[in-house]
């Protein structure tokens, strides 16, 4: 599966409404934009539901709404995604929000494979998409065409796509393969080389290039067309992921056509490679066979001598990787790890973009499956679940702390002697203000009338200062609220204990999928090797014996044994070296 | 060695290959074509078989995936409601409603201002500092608005300063500070710093929004 722009995310991108220069009329949506655009997908809806227990979000209509769809695909809860955009076609929300869900909707139910009814959903769009999703929409449709096998209405679809849509390339390729497995060459290939056309030096469109030429030389390959073939697979760039294919593909059109020679050079550069790539593998039995057919037996017995050992390096180096993953963390670490050599961190999007230099190269084919993707985020957020719920654990302590303080602060020596203090200040005052009042009562009416004022001021002030002193006297609401967050407490770190049980239990059961899925892989790899090696070992006897049963014949048949010097220099020093080690080269 | 087993598993590999390989910006999922499998001649699993064999691993480990999907999404939400609940009981005992305030951080720039991090002091003392990272700053200029600081304020006035540091218009550092006099009343209080270009200054703006 090829790797893919984002794409997947702009849509959730145009859904957020907010964009350069637009203003967020609600902080809380702000808070939730803010993890939103960093793919922080859990802690996003951890911050919606803050946001609806602290008021909601106001003033941005259906869109946070549509948002969290989106970000619930995103973070693998298709249920909720589904229930989000179920309810907002259900309400009467503008055609624009429900064309959106109505997408949005049909796209899940493609990526689970649904498309029947995902196809009925589409057909459920009245009026224009939003400009920003109309080309994803085209595409969509195009791709759930080519499932059902309406491939000309896909074909149709394709003509009408703007050539600079970022779906356009994958688009093409999808048809052209498809189109391909029709033996509907002529489009096929069409479709394949517009694929081709997009190559831009990114690693995406590359690497999709590279793939349709490989396409199209099956498809010339398929009507015994090697030219063309052989031409395509020429185009395959020598670096990028599929040049191992290709260049055992122009190894064995060589072969094929008789052309031994020329066969030698994109298998001599393949055989340089790792030996966990399977073409390698397959390359390193194939050079000296090639040898062999050359009539350079000496050099054919010395590369099978090699391949042998080489084969047996790397089932040594396949019983290590399985050795290492018996280690209690070492799935932890190598899911970790991987995740962060994918770069992808989204349920909803693309197959990762693959480096092949970062990681066990004997998973290299099963990295780029769709079930070890599921497998892989699967056990990434349980991961991260098991951290997050470890994380809140450790917090009941700071918890317990701030209960006591607070406890603690109520029936203070401290707090009880300011209580006091003011007290006994207040019933001062109250002295004071009973003189004044006497003092006052004795003036004449008009100077009375003067004072008065003051007078009842003060006496507000007196009596708004015995009533506080009289609640923090008696602090039966704070007390009480003390005990309902230690009582909250409580409760949420035991639902906290229950989940971290859970979690444990879902990992373990994730974890031996995952663990079944490398073995089965190892389990290939090294029957592979196996049957190469057992293939090299008894290539090499057959020629030693032959070499043996020469010898011991009377007359010279004239075949030449020893290399021919306008030969590219193939056995690398590495063979070279295993060949004077080889015990079994005798 | 048998040469036409081994170029019938590659065109087997091939075909496979072929199959397996819709281009697609969704994480599509294509059943691999095994038609073209061959049997070599002894017996042994050819290519061919082993991607068969490859193939159902992984359509199997994907129904078991499945099968716990229902657990794991249950899971996530609990977990979501978990953390939203912790994370408010926190607050309310931290920082209660009546003595609650919250200062956030939003940009509106890139031309003529690069952040790269902020200080804020609170009655002249420093309260917070944070530094910027590049997903953060994207978050930012895309409409994200960052919950900087919380803090208890008393009733009353107080002085809220903030400094912030990055790349001005020349490409040169770029240190400025802004000033607001907030006045506490009773309830959570609100405060927005942003800063924004001004096309017509030619340089960042800083301001100070209550809401």
């Amino acid at each position: 599966m090829v790797a893919a722009p984002l794409l997947a995310a702009v849509f959730l991108l145009e859904c957020s409404q907010v964009a350069i220069g637009h203003e967020v009329k609600d902080l809380k949506y702000g808070a939730i934009l803010f993890e939103f655009y960093q793919q922080k997908y859990f802690e996003t809806l951890v911050e919606y539901e803050y946001a609806y227990e602290r008021g909601g979000i106001q003033n941005h209509g259906d869109y946070p709404e549509l948002l969290k769809g989106g970000v619930s695909l995103s973070y693998g809860l298709d249920e909720q995604a589904q229930d989000i955009f179920d309810s907002l076609i259900v309400a009467n929300t503008a055609e624009e929000v429900q064309n959106r869900a109505w997408f949005f909707l049909a796209k899940m139910l493609y990526l689970r494979g649904d498309n029947e009814h995902a196809a009925a959903t589409l057909s459920n769009v009245r009026g224009t998409m939003p400009r920003e999703i109309d080309q994803e929409y085209l595409y969509l449709a195009a791709l759930i065409n080519i499932k059902l096998g309406y491939f000309d209405e896909a074909w149709k679809i394709s003509g009408s796509f703007s050539k600079k849509s970022p779906y356009a390339p994958f688009l093409f390729f999808n048809l052209g393969v498809a189109l391909g497995k029709q033996k509907d060459y002529t489009r096929a290939v069409s479709n394949l080389e517009k694929a081709a056309s997009y190559a831009d030096g990114t690693s995406e469109l590359d690497r999709l290039a590279d793939r349709s030429h490989m396409a199209i030389a099956y498809l010339y390959a398929d009507r015994q067309d090697n030219d063309n073939a052989y031409d395509h697979i020429n185009q395959v760039s020598t670096a990028g992921v599929f040049s191992n294919r290709a260049l055992l593909g122009s190894g064995w059109s060589s072969v094929n056509s008789g052309s031994y020679r020329v066969a030698l050079a994109p298998l001599g550069v393949l055989q340089q490679r790792s030996m966990a790539v399977p073409e390698v593998q397959e390359a390193v039995l194939l050079v000296p066979h090639v040898y062999e057919k050359l009539g350079l037996t000496g050099r054919a017995a010395e590369g099978f001598i090699s391949a042998y050992n080489r084969y047996g390096s790397a089932l040594e180096q396949l019983g290590s990787a399985k050795e290492a993953l018996k280690d209690a963390d070492m799935l932890e670490l190598f899911v970790h790890n991987l995740d962060e050599m994918l770069g992808e961190s989204d349920w909803f999007g693309t197959a990762p973009s693959v480096s092949i230099n970062s990681l066990s190269p004997f998973l290299l084919e099963l990295m780029s499956d769709h079930s070890f993707q599921s497998v892989l985020k699967d056990l990434r957020d349980l991961y991260a679940i098991r951290n997050n719920l470890n994380n809140w654990k450790r917090k009941q302590d700071d918890f317990d702390v701030i209960l006591t303080a607070r406890s603690k602060s109520l029936g203070s020596r401290d707090r009880t002697q300011q209580i006091n203090t003011g007290s006994e200040q207040l019933a001062d005052f109250q002295s004071d203000y009973s003189t004044l009042t006497q003092l006052t009562a004795a003036l004449n009416p008009e100077d009375r009338e003067r004072v008065q004022w003051l007078l009842n001021d003060i006496q507000f002030e007196i009596n708004s200062a015995g009533l506080m002193t009289e609640q923090l006297e008696t602090p039966p609401g704070l007390s009480l609220n003390t005990e309902h967050y230690a009582s909250l407490v409580d409760s949420n770190m035991d639902v906290l204990e229950k989940e971290l049980e859970k979690t444990n239990q879902l990992i373990d059961k994730v974890e031996s999928v995952m663990l079944e899925l490398v073995n089965t892989e190892l389990g290939i790899h090294e029957e592979r090797l196996k049957y190469y090696r057992v293939q090299s070992h008894l290539a090499k006897v057959r020629i030693l014996d032959k070499s043996l049963a020469d010898l011991e014949a009377p007359a010279d048949d004239g075949q030449d044994d020893e290399p021919d010097a306008r030969l590219p220099d193939a056995p690398s020093d590495e063979q070279q070296h295993a060949t004077q080690g080889d015990g079994d080269a005798a | 060695m048998k040469l036409d087993s081994i170029r019938r598993n590659v065109l087997a590999v091939l075909a496979v290959a072929l199959s397996t390989m819709p281009a697609s910006p969704y994480a599509d999922v294509d059943e691999a074509d095994v038609s073209g499998a061959v049997v070599s001649d002894d017996g042994t699993a050819t290519d061919g078989e082993r991607t068969l064999e490859a193939t159902q691993g992984r359509v199997k480990a994907q129904e078991s995936v499945n099968v716990l999907s229902k657990d794991i999404q249950e899971l996530k939400l609990s977990v979501i409601a978990l953390n939203k609940n912790l994370r408010v009981l926190e607050e309310d005992l931290l920082f209660p409603a009546n003595t609650q305030v919250n200062v956030f951080l939003s940009l509106d720039v890139g031309k003529f201002f690069t952040l790269e991090s902020v200080k804020l002091k609170l009655d002249g003392k420093v309260v917070a500092s944070h530094i910027y990272s590049g997903k953060e700053l994207v978050a930012l200029s895309k409409g994200g608005i960052h919950k900087l600081h919380m803090a208890n304020l008393s009733v009353g006035e107080h002085t809220l300063s903030a400094f912030f540091t990055g790349m001005g218009p020349s490409g040169r550092e770029y240190k400025r500070g802004t000033t607001l006099n907030i006045n506490k009343e009773s309830g959570p209080k609100y405060v927005e710093l942003n800063i924004s270009d001004s096309s017509m200054k030619l340089q960042p703006e800083y301001s100070v929004k209550q809401w």
